[in-house]
C-alpha cells in the first residue's frame, strides 16, 4: 500500500459526509480530483482492502440486543460447529481463539432484534451443539468500534 | 425509524455505489428523491442510530494481522475506573464489562488490534501496568470464521 492509499483508508474509516457528492467533498480534503478519488476507492474495493462503504449501525440505538458467547469445541469438530453457527444471519463475528487454561475456544457475537429472538437463537444452537456454552451479554459499554490508524 | 428509513438502510447496508452521486442512485432504485435519502440518513446519524458512514476495512489485508481479545478479572468496585482507562488506549477498539459466571471469572473484555501478536502483547502489558492488574488472559484470534457488520 502506498501513502495515498493509507491516508485514504484512514479518512474513509473516519467517515464520509452524507451530501449530494460525498466524494467531491472528501477529494477537496485530500487535495485530489473527484474522479481520481472514485477510481482509487474502486481499486481498494476490488483489491479487498475495503469490504464496503456504508452505514455503521449502533445496534442498541436501533433497539437491537446483542451478546458474546463461547463454546468449548473439540478440535476435530470445529469446522462443523463454526459452520452451523455461521448459518444464523444474526451472528456477526465468529472466531477461533485458543488460550492455555481456557476451555472455550469458539467465540461469536449475536445481534438480534429483541431478547426473544436472541434467546431463540441461543436455544437453537444449544439444541444442535452438545458442548459447553457460555453467554456473556454486555453489562456496560466503555468503547466500541473505533477505527484503526494505519 | 419508519418503513422508509428501514428500506433505505436495508438497501445500503452492504455498501453504497462508488459514483459521483451515490444517494441519487439509491433514491432512484427506491422511488425517492435524492434529498429525501440524504435528509433521512443525516437524521438517523443525528439520532445516533447510524454512528457514521464509513469504510469497513479488511484488517488482515491491510497488515493489521493480530487481533487479541484480552479478558481481565477486575474487582467489581474498580470496573468503572479500569474500564475508562482501558478505553482511553487508542489500540483498544472495544471495551465491555460482561458478567462473571460459575466457571468464568473474567469480567472486563478489551479488543486490541496490532500489526503483530508481539505488538498486541506490548500494549496489553502497558495497560496492565497502568491499571495495576495482572490477572488477565490474552485470546488471540487463530481463525476468522465470520465477520460481517451488524445487519438489520
Amino acid at each position: 500500500m502506498n501513502e495515498l492509499q493509507k491516508n485514504l483508508l484512514n479518512e474513509l474509516q473516519t467517515g464520509i459526509p452524507v451530501v449530494e457528492r460525498p466524494f467531491l467533498e472528501l477529494s477537496k480534503r485530500l487535495g485530489l480530483e473527484e474522479s481520481t478519488l472514485i477510481e482509487e476507492i474502486r481499486s481498494l474495493l476490488e483489491k479487498g482492502y475495503i469490504r464496503r462503504i456504508g452505514p455503521i449501525f449502533d445496534a442498541s440505538a436501533l433497539g437491537m440486543v446483542g451478546t458474546l458467547a463461547a463454546i468449548a469445541v473439540p478440535e476435530e469438530e470445529l469446522d462443523r460447529v463454526a459452520n452451523f453457527i455461521n448459518r444464523f444471519e444474526e451472528v456477526s463475528h465468529n472466531y477461533l481463539r485458543v488460550a492455555e487454561g481456557v476451555p472455550y475456544n469458539l467465540w461469536f457475537t449475536v445481534s438480534a432484534k429483541d431478547n426473544d429472538e436472541l434467546d431463540r437463537i441461543i436455544s437453537r444452537i444449544k439444541e444442535e451443539i452438545e458442548y459447553p456454552l457460555i453467554v456473556l451479554p454486555t453489562k456496560r459499554l466503555f468503547k466500541i468500534g473505533v477505527e484503526f490508524r494505519l | 425509524m419508519d418503513q422508509v428509513d428501514r428500506e433505505i438502510l436495508e438497501k445500503i447496508q452492504d455498501g453504497i455505489p462508488i459514483v459521483e452521486k451515490p444517494f441519487s442512485e439509491i433514491g432512484e432504485s427506491l422511488g425517492l428523491d435524492e434529498s429525501e435519502v440524504i435528509d433521512r440518513l443525516n437524521r438517523l446519524i443525528d439520532e445516533g442510530k447510524v454512528r457514521r458512514f464509513a469504510a469497513s476495512i479488511a484488517h488482515i489485508k491491510v497488515g493489521i494481522n493480530a487481533n487479541a481479545m484480552c479478558v481481565w478479572d477486575v474487582p467489581d468496585e474498580r470496573v468503572e475506573e479500569v474500564g475508562s482507562i482501558c478505553a482511553s488506549f487508542p489500540e483498544v477498539t472495544h471495551c465491555y464489562e460482561r458478567p462473571r459466571l460459575d466457571d468464568w471469572h473474567y469480567n472486563l473484555f478489551t479488543m486490541v488490534h496490532g500489526k503483530s501478536r508481539k505488538e498486541c502483547e506490548e500494549v496489553i502489558q502497558r495497560i496492565s501496568e497502568r491499571i495495576n492488574i495482572d490477572t488477565f488472559i490474552i485470546l488471540f484470534s487463530d481463525k476468522e470464521y465470520k465477520k460481517t457488520g451488524v445487519r438489520l
